[in-house]
């Protein structure tokens, strides 16, 4: 219950942050008019695109068997595992080269050769090395979330001003505390991005992982529901994942500016 | 009141330093260059852009390690950055993540003394007029007030010598009038030895002893001139006419004398 609070609180405050009340709600209901429009006339078959009203009854539906928030928790249990291993493997590595110059000389090649690599191109291997339930999902999620954590920490590191390295210097800021006082904090507005895009990855991977094998997840739903042509259950578990991965991102996001409070961001012209 | 300086003397000889390209070849930024600067002097260092006058800044400094020639403070050579040189850029570079009274406190809290001498973080703020802004951050302070934070910033650790790069470039005139008048007054409480980088003829003329004029390619010393006006100094002093007359003439710009 205190997450949900927290939640909204986030919520609420991304919002305030915006100001703009009202006017976001303009172009999502006009799509859904539009939706609705399009589907009542009789203009598609329910089965490539079910109405709005559908939906919502699948959804009902799917809620109330306890249908989504099964497949939910799975999916978001695993995102939160890969998503946490991410973010420290992320953090850390991405530090650490922009760091110390012998450790990104050693392994940056490595490191750039495998970031091309689709992370759902891991499955096979994932599937033979962590098993096909859990470990592979959760492999191939911190693959995902990794390489943006990962980059975005490295430039932020790398971004550093030189005065600020100079000044130190003539300060005689001592090593370690310039990079906890000077690096660190600067890198910061960084590493949150690279949290947040990571997030989205995250969920990009948890769904392509559930569509090739296990039992439970949003993923292995979508598939499930394809297969039995439910075309509104389909459109209910994409909205799932977006509704709680824009969620997360919000609570990501008023993260951000507590810590990063110093910083003022361009908000549109 | 004003107090003689007895450190922060400044002997430089036969400085010169050579770049290397990213072709291989060498890029002469500064001739050989001797200066001497006594303790508690005012100088300041005008020259075209290219002429090497940040690079002398950044050799005094020890940012730079000369091509040739020694630099000392003191007697002593000068072997690398510290604290007794301070530095102050034309940007103020303020930590943003530190309010003012942390961004002053670094220097003293880097080596370890600001347990001891908070007292003194206060005094420098007030010195510099932000006794009321210690809890602000730096993205809440207008260009003057952030490069007064600059200043106490490096002024706190009692410095020999401040080296200052075209400090108050980048503010408008009326603010940069009343900083000079700022940075005078600082002066003569604190008889810190000044080494004042500037484009502006005016600004060099009212603020300093000597001006040492600078030429480019290859950077070098074309001359020191000292500048007698007696202080406090009228901005429309006439005595400026003639000393402004003959720098242009030296920079090799506009009107003879």
């Amino acid at each position: 219950m205190e997450l949900v609070l927290k939640l909204a609180g986030a919520y609420r405050h991304s919002l305030a942050a915006g100001g703009w009340g009202w006017k976001r709600l303009v172009l999502p209901g006009v799509l859904l008019a539009l939706w609705q429009a399009v589907t009542a006339g009789g203009l598609v078959r329910p089965i490539l695109l079910p109405s709005p009203l559908q939906v919502l009854d699948a959804f009902v539906a799917m809620a109330g068997s306890g249908e989504l928030v099964t497949h939910l928790a799975a999916s978001f249990a695993r995102v939160l595992e890969g998503f946490a291993l991410a973010a420290v493997l992320g953090v850390g590595l991405g530090m650490g080269l922009g760091i110390f110059p012998l450790l990104f000389a050693t392994t940056a090649g490595i490191i750039q050769l495998i970031r091309p690599i689709p992370p759902i191109a891991w499955l096979p291997l994932a599937i033979l090395w962590f098993g096909i339930e859990e470990g592979s999902k959760v492999f191939i999620i911190a693959l995902g979330a990794f390489f943006p954590i990962f980059t975005n920490v490295l430039d932020g590191v790398r971004q550093t001003d030189h005065k600020f390295v100079e000044l130190a210097k003539v300060l005689e800021v001592p090593r370690g505390r310039f990079l906890a006082q000077v690096v660190v904090p600067g890198a910061l507005p960084f590493i949150m991005t690279g949290l947040r895009v990571g997030l989205a990855f995250a969920w990009m991977c948890v769904v392509a992982a559930e569509l090739s094998a296990g039992m439970k997840g949003v993923g292995y739903m979508l598939t499930d529901a394809r297969a039995l042509a439910q075309t509104d259950k389909v459109i209910v578990g994409m909205l799932a994942i977006g509704v709680v991965g824009k969620t997360m991102d919000c609570v990501l996001h008023a993260l951000e500016k507590r810590i990063v409070r110093w910083k003022t961001s361009f908000t549109g012209a | 009141m004003v107090t003689a300086a007895t450190a922060g003397k400044l002997t430089l000889r036969q400085v010169g330093k050579i770049y290397a390209d990213y072709q291989g070849g060498a890029i002469n930024a500064l001739e050989p260059v001797d200066l001497d600067v006594a303790p508690g002097e005012f100088v300041a260092i005008i020259g075209p852009s290219g002429c090497g006058k940040s690079t002398l800044l950044r050799l005094i400094a020890g940012l730079e390690k000369p091509s040739a020639g020694t630099l000392q403070v003191d007697g002593a050579p000068i072997a690398g950055p510290d604290y007794t040189r301070g530095l102050v850029f034309q940007d103020p570079m303020l930590f943003p993540w530190k309010n003012i009274w942390h961004n002053v406190a670094t220097g003293l809290e880097a080596r370890g003394l600001l347990a001891g001498q908070k007292d003194e973080v206060d005094q420098f703020l007030a010195l510099v007029g932000l006794a009321d802004f210690a809890g602000v951050f730096p993205h809440q302070l207008s260009g003057g007030m952030a490069q007064r934070a600059a200043l106490a910033r490096a002024l706190v650790n009692h410095p020999k010598i401040l080296l200052l790069d075209e400090p108050l470039g980048a503010l408008d005139a009326l603010t940069r009038m009343t900083m000079q008048d700022e940075i005078l007054s600082i002066w003569a409480q604190r008889r810190t030895t000044m080494l004042f980088v500037t484009h502006d003829i005016d600004e060099a003329l009212y603020l300093s002893q000597r001006i040492v004029i600078m030429s480019e390619r290859p950077g070098r010393i074309k001359d020191i001139m000292a500048i007698d006006i007696p202080r406090p100094r009228r901005r429309n002093a006439p005595d400026f006419f003639a000393y402004r007359s003959r720098l242009l003439a030296l920079l090799g710009v506009g009107e003879q004398a």
